[in-house]
């Protein structure tokens, strides 16, 4: 053997260790010389592996595709999307009133509140292997009232949440139907054949009226839900959905209850919360020099042992770090705070479809949360709606904070040295002052992780809000634009995937300072695509939120994005998005377009 | 017990089940059979084998992985450590670290080659592209411009 070890062994060997590394060294190795340059560019596993690190997925292992096919689709999948270029649209029209959609992984479904109808539509899908143009819609109506929809094609998996309607019994009194989850599968919209019960019944008293959310992950359910009346009680309920059994079970009691609930991991979710005013508000202060509020996003840990009995201290979801944002004055009224995200949600190892599988998923790091403030815009003059937009990545990571913190002062002693978290008591709502309010700054390991210390480098504030007119799809989120003086409109996808940056853009198109991350964006638009029909970007500068509007301090912050923009012609509303298709809803709600990439 | 002799005439006595861990060992006892012929081993030296057979000795317990577990692993997350027996049997210098690698390669020792392979990768982990010819005394073959380009082209891929 020679001076040159590495290189001079068996090339499977070289290959095996170079499929050790992630792709930062990977490529660097490609760089050292001709032969590990060859090795590296000629290796379908090893270019599968960049490619797919490239986008944020993983590899479905039981695909039954071949490396260099699966490769072929990556490759071909990942430059549709930088430039945007759809292969071919297809309109569809749909039935006034069938709102809102609910677009993941080729499936687009609409439904209908009362009478209780879906109309599911199955997307064509060239990685799936399904690329047939010309999709036709499956209907199914429900005898009740749908108030929530979870969508999940990899385990052919429909829950509905069946509106709770309050009937007299013939004695007079009001019937207490606690709600009900249906699972159904989504093929054929009966009881879904895996799952031991066709409805799952929450144990959380019911109540008549509220915000609901029904999301699932893997093999759980959600169910969180909140009354209409100034949030005053909230609720989270997870299921595993096939079994019925209950993985959590909590209740919030008031003031500040969490206003937003999604899962982040198959053992973790987030809420976040707004610190709501009091109900009554001061005559003599109408909230001008209340304090100011910290909105936060809470990130618990929850579990299911099968050897605990269901009613046991299990069933409780441990807070263990509470991400804060900026400050925001006492008088700002913020309606809502919520997130969304969206991906394929099942990991690769937990699907039990028999559908044809896709090669690869996008990974549940790899997704992009958006935080609304609705806190009410009502004209031009008021400023915008913001929206901040984080990395899923960026809250998992939350354990890295707990060695950096500065110490704080315990306001109580601290917690007994078995317990490093908070457990929330479910009897919270009953047992008056309880930790779940104060959780995270009462002597409990809960890490809570100051602004400062995450938020300017792992977030993007933009000043548009609602305006944004699009879904969240993996690390993507869409957004149409209605252009009124042109004979086009725009739609314009941002992707949060570190990777997605091209640093090949023109530095020039840099906004001036100050200008913040969208001004200006308007003519930029217009301009550029009076030449082209697609065109983008980096955007890697500081967005500034200056003081006084809606935050206490000036907000920086910098989490780069690729920007595509297309131009297109249609009057559009809404822009949703999976793997591979856009869908454009119509400014009538009638029809939809569907661009497959 | 098994013997084995080496490249360089030395014969080594092993347990079976020492032996066994070479996939490559374990199928010719298989077709030989009950026998005392010294099983020959012309490409691997004395002190690589002895490495070898100490690594064999330590896991010879353990359950042989199947063909499902091995396919399993491709499509697992790469992360897996190395344990900590391991990492310090696999504390030597270059040198021998590649000869482990060849001869685990030739014996069919997959766990031995995973190890081995680990253990370079982590040797190139957050290392550039000079300091990697430096550690394996590579040398540059690109041209100035061949390597621009390369870096250019790589550059998305650098510090996220």
């Amino acid at each position: 053997m020679g001076d040159d070890c590495l290189t001079e062994l068996p090339e499977e060997i070289v290959i095996q260790i170079l499929l050790e590394l992630h792709v930062t060294a990977l490529l660097r190795c490609s760089a050292v010389c001709k032969k590990l340059h060859s090795i590296i560019t000629s290796s379908s596993p090893i270019q599968y592996r960049i490619e797919l690190e490239r986008l944020g997925y993983v590899d479905e292992p039981r695909s039954e595709l071949g490396v260099s096919e699966r490769l072929a689709r990556i490759r071909k999948h990942r430059r549709a999307w930088e430039d945007l270029s759809w292969k071919r649209t297809e309109d569809y029209s749909i039935t006034y009133g069938d709102m809102p959609s609910y677009m993941t992984c080729g499936v687009l479904a609409f439904f209908r509140s009362v009478p209780g109808k879906m109309t599911i539509f199955k997307l064509p899908s060239a990685i799936r292997g399904a690329d047939v143009p010309g999709i036709s819609p499956i209907a199914c109506t429900f005898d009740f009232v749908i108030e929530a929809v979870t969508i999940d094609p990899e385990q052919d998996l429909l829950a509905l949440l069946e509106r709770r309607t309050s009937k007299l019994t013939p004695d007079g009194e009001q019937a207490q139907s606690s709600h009900c989850i249906h699972i159904r599968s989504l093929s054929t919209c009966k009881p879904h054949p895996s799952a031991v019960a066709a409805v799952l019944q929450s144990p959380i008293k019911p109540i008549p009226t509220g915000e609901f959310l029904l999301e699932h992950m893997g093999d759980s359910i959600g169910l969180f839900s909140h009354d209409d009346h100034h949030m005053a009680t909230a609720s989270l309920v997870i299921f595993q959905w096939a079994t019925g059994l209950i993985k959590t079970c909590v209740s919030f009691p008031q003031p500040n209850v969490p206003d937003y609930f999604s899962f982040l991991s198959p053992t973790e979710f987030l809420l976040t919360r707004f610190p709501h005013g009091p109900l009554i508000p001061d005559a003599h202060d109408e909230g001008r020099h209340s304090p100011s509020k910290t909105p936060t996003i809470e990130i618990y840990t929850f579990s299911y042992d099968t050897s605990l009995p269901p009613s046991g201290s299990s069933l409780l979801p441990i807070h263990t770090a509470t991400f804060m944002l900026p400050a925001m004055p006492g008088g700002v009224l913020v309606e809502g705070f919520k997130c969304e995200a969206d991906f394929s949600r099942v990991p690769p190892t937990a699907a039990m479809s028999q559908e044809s599988r896709p090669p690869f998923y996008i990974s549940p790091e790899n997704r992009t949360f958006r935080f609304f403030f609705y806190w009410g815009q009502i004209d031009d003059s008021d400023p915008p709606d913001p929206a901040f937009f984080v990395r899923a990545s960026t809250l998992l990571d939350y354990d890295k904070y707990r060695h950096t913190q500065t110490p704080r002062v315990l306001l109580s002693p601290p917690a007994s040295p078995s317990s490093t978290s908070t457990r929330i008591s479910p009897d919270a709502v009953l047992a008056g002052p309880t930790l779940i309010n104060r959780s995270g700054n009462n002597g409990s390991q809960c890490v809570a992780i100051p602004w400062r210390a995450w938020g300017p480098q792992n977030t993007r504030l933009l000043d548009e809000g609602i305006g944004l007119y699009g879904e969240c799809y993996g690390s993507k989120v869409g957004q149409w634009k209605t252009m009124p003086h042109a004979d086009y409109n725009i739609i314009r996808v941002l992707d949060f995937n570190p990777y997605s940056l091209r640093s090949d853009q023109d530095e020039a198109r840099m906004p001036a300072e100050g200008d913040g991350a969208y001004g200006g964006e308007e003519e930029r638009g217009a301009h550029d695509l009076k030449r082209k029909d697609v065109d983008s970007r980096d955007v890697t500068w500081t967005s500034v939120s200056p003081k006084g509007c809606l935050f206490v301090e000036d907000v920086h912050t910098s989490l780069p994005y690729r920007e595509t923009i297309r131009r297109v012609e249609y009057d559009g509303t809404w822009v949703s998005m999976d793997e591979e298709n856009i869908v454009l809803l119509h400014k009538l709600y009638c029809a939809f377009r569907v661009c497959t990439l | 017990m098994v013997n084995l002799v080496t490249s360089d005439n030395e014969s080594f006595t092993v347990e079976k089940a020492v032996a066994s861990r070479s996939v490559l060992i374990k199928n010719m006892l298989e077709d030989v059979g009950e026998s005392d012929q010294p099983i020959p081993l012309p490409n691997v030296t004395a002190s690589v084998l002895k490495k070898v057979l100490e690594y064999c000795d330590h896991h010879k317990n353990e359950p042989m992985p199947t063909s499902e577990d091995l396919a399993a692993e491709d499509t697992r997350k790469r992360t897996t450590d190395i344990g900590e027996w391991d990492q310090k049997f696999i504390q030597v210098d270059q040198e021998m670290l590649f000869e482990i690698i060849l001869a685990a390669n030739y014996l069919d020792i997959k766990p031995l080659l995973d190890v081995g392979c680990k253990t370079v990768a982590n040797m190139i982990k957050g290392k550039t592209p000079e300091e990697i010819r430096k550690l394996f005394n590579i040398v540059n073959d690109f041209t100035p411009e061949e390597e621009a380009q390369i870096k250019k082209e790589n550059e998305w891929a650098e510090d996220r």
